[in-house]
């Protein structure tokens, strides 16, 4: 007789979002399948729809929704988990399963909370039940006091000493936190604090300036049976978020007996907390390591578990996931190896080093200070034989325009240069790196900056071997030396002045390659097979069994930044996994630690490296590798691509011819004239003259943008000529050498769709309808799926201009298109040969394998072979709405008004069998807390305020209250809808600040003053978590999507 | 510098770079990322050339007032990447120059690690390139080299513990003064008169180099020990105990040398992550008759990590519960020694 299998209700943990980016994928996935292993029923519950996690070959049953109690509660009701599991869902699927542990959802149900226990987490997070807990076993926590006001933190202050850090209790990625100097910068930092922290509370403790700050990944199971997978040294000091260190593992600077003593204390401190899963806790150590002190705990996966489960191969949540389940570390075997014992921990014969991804070049507004706020997006990981050469990798891996020798430090003053040891930016490696070529002691600039002298040593092994080498040239000692170290073909060009070419040239002649060596976890001691493989120049290689089948290789995306999110790691997972289906040998090359396809058992072989052609040319080598996919990882891997066909590499789907004829605009506006389809009136400028006169022709407004773009950097709306100059300077900057697109800017609704082409035919979808105007980046704008206000005429219309694009440019794969209606006619404004961040939406609304699909018809295989019935879909299933996630509050002075340049850091889908049903649940997942009834503020600019009245008239008949700002409330009073006026002002300001408003609805108008005013409301609001829309789209759809609610609820 | 080469018995050669001397042992590596000064000092390497598995060496210098000895042991030490940190101490090259201890860094130590992992622990050298051939072999059981020549008594206010010093670390002896025992440290060769001429409610067999089976004399000692008074052993101390009630014990392949070993207590099902330097082990089919019955097993590859003879009130252990290098998730080994000690024969 066959029983059912238990079912076990997995939390994810929303929309990307700093402090929270893909590492809960990766452990979400690693959860569902150990369950799947186990023979459990995996149930997983995410709003983030770019997630491998949320695709049903992982788990058996997915809820795309908002990760809210009432959505749990109906989730449990109907499928009567026999468990939960809460730990591999970051801070939010912590958070949620408290509170319903608080509610007594569990207990009602029956749902045993899998893994440390809910009040486990209590005493962990809790800040002054966590001091106590450590005080009671003896381990030093750090002298500090909780807050729930300000009052009290002066008091703490009066008897402590500053400076102090403020951290907000239950935030992500220490939102909230900061030092203050000073009574007056305390008062300020505490009250944000409280703000943000979902319990009003603060934790105020002593900064320890200079101390080092070392983190232990942890694994414990319910019998106490617990190993330290990995240790971790922020060559950062204390201060700076951890997540914005850079990191290096294992530990280096401490002797056996300093990291014996703190991983004895971890020991004793998850033993005390009775964690039964992953955990993580943090140290503090004094410059001279006589003191430690407990920093923190978190008691679930985290990031640094993403990063210790990459950087040893031990795959940290799924052993979690398995202990939550009641396995014992001692009875399951080692994960890496396959023999041995889970038990046994991880030993490296490498050095990892994890550098923070910033995305401050999306952000010219942004105070780029690095502190103890996080402000990275992402992460890239890289692995050499030594600290140098992993750091030389992991700066490669970045894709920063001009890596390790950008020439900007050269240009700083001495004094500039210093101001970054003591308060330091995104830029402060290569600050660094010029005062030791200025010849500053290492030791003066260790003291400054609080970072062990160590790496700072370290730090000018590269500045001399640079050196060495612009005196020496290239006498082959010294080249095999230098590339030992693991400096790039391409920097010991640029610090030469030659072609990085003949680098290579010169490199290859004298057989300097690299070897490829596998990550075993166990230091070369016993065969591992993970093929997880990392390569290093001038050792030799591990060596690899051939294997029968044909080999490709898929281009990752690297680290998440803004523009490129978790949805192409899905496309690129996807894409493995069809190969895999195929028959093929699938071989993954990413250096991101907190991905999915950087797990070692997705591919058949994983590649940890830098995306440069000198990277991955021997990869594809040692491979055989038959044919490249570079268009599943976004921008990056696109243009990757063009670089290794230019070495003749065989690029599948996207070859250079197509990606050529669509990114670059020039070629494309030609083809799209050819094909007697409308587009923007445009012109491909090379320099500043040149596009002030073109504008003038085409007339104002314009968008200006450069050609390959990742995410609409620099793109821009201009009004007027004197704005064109310097905005067309910084584009032409940014398109490093590529011309830059000056269009005519029509306004109007956007349209997108993501195609299937084999050549011949092509297969759409849907249609995604944008709620946010034209202007306002794709990544950025509220999208419906499909569309809801297009005519079958219209439609045909989209798919017949969309057939034609992707057959003239020989697509064989995926195109993405986006469209304007402007007047009554279909403007084509870009077109983009690869897997766009739509692809996973419309993939999993419709149960098309997009992904698959776009694989095989890249091999060669036709839709009518596929059995894919080409032309536009009807609609098959629920609606979708995709609402974006920004994460400006992390970001300190930038403004939240969307426009051409991306913005957002993530997005949430609501799905419903209605447009105001999925909307509503789109909101909700993107974190919106908007109440059936509350209160709304207006304000609106001159253009938009006729318009702005249908939105106020119909919250008002919905009962909500609307203040508005003066002119909007002359306008509305006109009406007759009455609305109390607000002065504009600080106090305008203070009265948003303390979230008075439920709603606020601010469309901005161009005017530079204006723009400043309304800055600081939409600052406001974002600091207060109160959502703004910028939009009446938004706002008209919003008020529709709420009175279908209120109408639902009382009938 | 001068080029330096490895060379293996069987034939097979490494390249890297140091400066000058050679040596002759049983070439090992141990997988241990932190406490390299620990390693070295270990007297447990006397005779071996230590490779080691993780490519950074020498990055906070040599923590000189926490050696396992006064001096390094191994014959000589091969290593990735020489680091000259001395933020703890002396770097770890001058330190080891004091002694005349050859270094070859530099050295592709993965492809080495991997080479000993399947050809087994092999006999080589390590010299300037071209003169492997003429470096002289060694002679006579290491143990004789590294033990104490006479006793010496470090008091405490607890139980008298007897060591024998094989080649003792130093952190065993601080473990057992941390618990505030009486320690007497004998050289190898005590007899069981001297031993006993202490009055000591426990012997501890401590660690120490080389093949077990070749130690006749100390496995007399031992054997005339048993039953006589409570006793522990450590590492070779544990061997030597097996041998000593008639078990036998045979060379692993490449031997344990980490820290990251997965040991279970069968007795709790307790499992913890220990330190280890062997390259021997207690054949277990030979434990039959001898009264002796497995306590501890290693959960890598199962082999012998603890063994007891309550009748004989004998407890011992192959793994390191003092760490250093290495963790000391184990040290409960101590308790349970001590407490034996205090209990004295059960008969």
């Amino acid at each position: 007789m066959k029983t059912r299998p238990l079912s076990v209700l997995v939390l994810g943990s929303g929309p990307i979002r700093i402090g929270q980016a893909a590492e809960f994928d990766y452990s979400g996935s690693q959860a569902c399948r150990a369950l799947r292993d186990q023979g459990y029923h995996s149930i997983l519950l995410n709003s983030n729809p770019a997630t491998i996690q949320t695709d049903t070959g992982m788990a058996d049953v997915v809820y795309i929704r908002p990760l809210e109690p009432d959505v749990v509660e109906e989730i449990v009701a109907a499928h009567r988990p026999f468990g939960v599991i809460a730990t591999l869902g970051g801070q939010v699927a912590l958070n949620l399963c408290v509170e319903l542990q608080k509610s007594g959802l569990w207990e009602r149900y029956g749902v045993a909370v899998l893994g440390t226990s809910p009040g486990s987490v209590q005493r962990s997070e809790g800040r002054e039940d966590f001091r106590q807990a450590m005080l009671k076993i003896g381990e030093p926590v750090i002298e500090s006091t909780c807050v729930d006001n300000v009052r009290d933190a002066l008091s703490f202050a009066a008897v402590s000493s500053y400076p102090l850090i403020i951290r907000p209790d239950y935030t992500l990625g220490g939102t909230g936190g900061g030092v203050a100097y000073d009574i007056d910068s305390l008062k300020e930092r505490v009250a944000v604090g409280l703000r943000l922290s979902p319990v009003s509370r603060v934790l105020v403790e002593r900064y320890l300036q200079g101390w080092r700050e070392i983190e232990l990944e942890v694994v414990r199971d319910k019998a106490g049976n617990r190993l330290c997978v990995c240790g971790m040294e922020n060559v950062d000091p204390m201060g700076i978020h951890t997540g914005d260190s850079i990191v290096v593992a294992p530990v280096l600077t401490l002797s056996d007996r300093q990291w014996q003593r703190l991983r004895s204390s971890a020991f004793r401190i998850v033993d005390d907390l009775d964690i039964r899963g992953a955990c993580n806790v943090q140290f503090a150590i004094s410059p001279d390591a006589k003191k430690y002190a407990v920093i923190e705990v978190n008691p679930r996966a985290s990031r640094s578990s993403a990063l210790a489960s990459k950087a040893t191969g031990y795959p940290i949540a799924r052993i979690a996931a398995r202990i939550a389940l009641g396995s014992l570390l001692t009875e399951m075997p080692n994960p890496v190896t396959g023999t041995g014992s889970a038990l046994t921990e991880p030993a490296v014969d490498y050095v990892v080093v994890k550098f923070p991804r910033w995305p401050f070049e999306k952000f010219p507004g942004a105070e780029y200070s690095v502190g103890t706020r996080m402000k990275s997006t992402g992460e890239v990981m890289a692995i050499g034989l030594t600290f140098i050469e992993a750091t030389l990798k992991a700066v490669r891996s970045l894709d920063l325009p001009a890596g390790i020798l950008d020439p900007f430090a050269g240009h700083m003053s001495e004094t500039e240069l210093a101001g970054e040891l003591t308060e330091p930016t995104h830029r402060r490696l290569w600050a660094i790196l010029e005062l030791l070529r200025r010849g500053v002691p290492a030791a003066m600039i260790s003291e400054k900056s609080g970072i062990h002298p160590f790496f700072i040593d370290q730090f000018a092994g590269i500045t001399q071997a640079f050196d060495v080498l612009k005196n020496r040239g290239l006498e082959p000692g010294l080249l095999r030396r230098v590339k030992a170290m693991g400096i790039s073909d391409t920097d010991i060009a640029s610090s030469l002045c030659m072609d990085w070419k003949d680098v290579r040239q010169k490199r290859l002649s004298l057989g300097i390659e690299r070897g490829y060596r596998e990550v075993d976890g166990c230091a070369g001691e016993t065969p591992a097979e993970s093929g997880y493989y990392y390569g290093t120049c001038g050792a030799g290689d591990d060596g690899m069994l051939p294997d029968g089948r044909e080999a490709f290789a898929v281009i990752g995306s690297g680290p998440i930044r803004i523009g490129q999110g978790v949805e192409f790691d899905y496309c690129c997972v996807k894409a493995v996994e069809a190969l895999k289906s195929m028959g093929k040998r699938a071989v993954m090359i990413n250096n991101n630690p907190e991905t999915v396809s950087t797990d070692h058992d997705m591919s058949d072989s994983l590649y940890f490296e830098p995306l440069t052609v000198e990277d991955i040319l021997p990869i594809l080598a040692r491979e055989r590798v038959s044919g490249v996919f570079a268009s599943f990882g976004g921008q990056t891997s696109l243009k990757t691509g063009l670089a290794l066909e230019a070495e003749g590499v065989r690029i599948l789907g996207s070859p250079s011819s197509v990606v050529s004829a669509s990114e670059d605009r020039g070629l494309f506006s030609a083809l799209i004239d050819r094909l007697g389809i409308l587009q923007p009136l445009g012109f491909a400028v090379r320099r500043v003259d040149e596009g002030l006169e073109r504008a003038a022709a085409i007339g104002y407004p314009v968008m200006v943008r450069p050609s390959f773009v990742i995410g609409g950097l620099a793109m821009r709306v201009v009004n007027t000529p004197s704005e064109l100059g310097p905005v067309l300077a910084m584009a032409l900057q940014a398109g490093d050498g590529q011309s830059v697109l000056i269009d005519r800017f029509l306004p109007g609704v956007e349209f997108e769709v993501d195609v299937l082409s084999d050549g011949e035919e092509v297969m759409i979808p849907g249609i995604f309808e944008h709620l946010d105007p034209a202007g306002v980046h794709s990544g950025d704008s509220v999208a419906i799926f499909p569309d809801v206000s297009l005519s079958p005429s219209r439609r045909e219309q989209i798919a017949d201009i969309s057939r034609r694009i992707a057959i003239a440019l020989g697509v064989r794969g995926l195109l993405n298109i986006q469209f304007v209606l402007s007047g009554d006619e279909f403007y084509v404004i870009e077109a983009n040969p690869r897997a766009s961040r739509t692809v996973p939406i419309a993939g999993k609304l419709t149960g098309i394998p997009l992904v698959e699909l776009a694989v095989r018809t890249a091999l060669g295989e036709s839709l009518r072979e596929m059995n894919v019935a080409p032309g536009l879909l009807g609609k098959v299933g629920p609606f979708g709405v995709k609402v974006p996630v920004f994460s400006t509050e992390k970001l300190p002075g930038v403004d939240a008004l969307p426009g051409p340049t991306m913005q957002s850091t993530g997005e949430a889908l609501g799905v419903g069998s209605t447009v105001a049903e999925a909307l509503s649940e789109g909101l909700r997942g993107a974190g919106w807390k908007v109440p059936l009834k509350g209160k709304m503020l207006l304000s609106v600019a001159d253009r938009a305020k006729t318009e702005s009245a249908h939105v106020a008239a119909a919250f008002h008949a919905l009962g909500w209250k609307i203040n508005a700002t003066a002119g909007t409330a002359a306008l509305l009073k006109n009406w007759g809808i009455s609305s109390g006026p607000v002065e504009r002002g600080k106090t305008l300001i203070s009265r948003i600040a303390s979230r008075e408003w439920d709603l606020i609805v601010n469309i901005a108008s161009g005017a530079p003053a204006v723009l400043r005013d309304g800055y600081k409301m939409r600052r406001a609001a974002i600091e207060a978590s109160v959502p703004c829309i910028n939009n009446l789209s938004l706002a008209s759809a919003l008020a529709i999507s709420i009175s279908i609610r209120s109408r639902a609820r009382d009938s | 510098m001068t080029e330096m080469e490895i060379v293996l018995e069987d034939g097979t050669t490494w390249s890297g770079l140091g400066e000058g001397g050679s040596a002759r042992g049983e070439v090992v590596f141990s997988t241990a990322s932190t406490g390299y000064p620990q390693a070295v000092s270990d007297p447990s390497f006397a005779g071996q050339i230590l490779v080691f598995a993780f490519p950074m060496i020498g990055n906070y210098g040599v923590d000189e007032d926490l050696l396992e000895s006064p001096r390094p042991w191994a014959r000589a030490v091969v290593l990735g990447s020489l680091e000259k940190g001395t933020s703890l101490g002396p770097s770890f090259e001058e330190w080891l120059s004091r002694f005349s201890v050859p270094l070859v860094s530099g050295v592709d130590t993965r492809s080495l690690v991997r080479h000993i992992r399947t050809a087994g622990a092999l006999q080589g050298t390590v010299s300037p390139v071209g003169e492997a051939a003429s470096v002289p072999g060694n002679s006579g059981h290491p143990v004789a080299e590294v033990s104490a020549k006479s006793p010496e008594v470090f008091d405490g206010p607890g139980a008298t513990i007897a060591v024998i010093d094989y080649g003792l670390k130093q952190g065993i002896l601080r473990e057992l003064l941390r618990r505030g025992c009486r320690v007497i440290k004998l050289p190898h060769n005590s007899t069981r008169e001297e031993i006993l001429s202490w009055d000591p409610d426990g012997v501890l067999l401590g660690n120490g180099p080389g093949d077990p089976a070749l130690l006749e004399t100390e496995i007399e000692v031992a054997a005339s020990l048993l039953g006589a008074i409570p006793i522990g052993g450590i590492c070779l101390g544990l061997q030597i105990m097996a041998l000593a009630s008639g078990a036998s014990t045979f060379k692993l392949t490449f031997g344990h040398r980490g820290a990251n070993h997965a040991v279970v207590d069968l007795r709790t099902g307790r499992g913890f992550v220990t330190s280890q330097n062997h390259g021997y082990a207690v054949l277990e089919t030979s434990l039959a008759g001898t009264g002796m019955e497995v306590t501890h097993r290693n959960l890598g590859d199962g082999s012998i990590e603890g063994v007891r003879n309550p009748e004989q009130s004998v407890v011992a252990v192959q793994y390191h519960p003092e760490g250093s290098p290495g963790p000391r998730d184990g040290e409960e080994f101590f308790e349970e020694f001590l407490s034996l000690c205090e209990r004295g024969l059960t008969r």
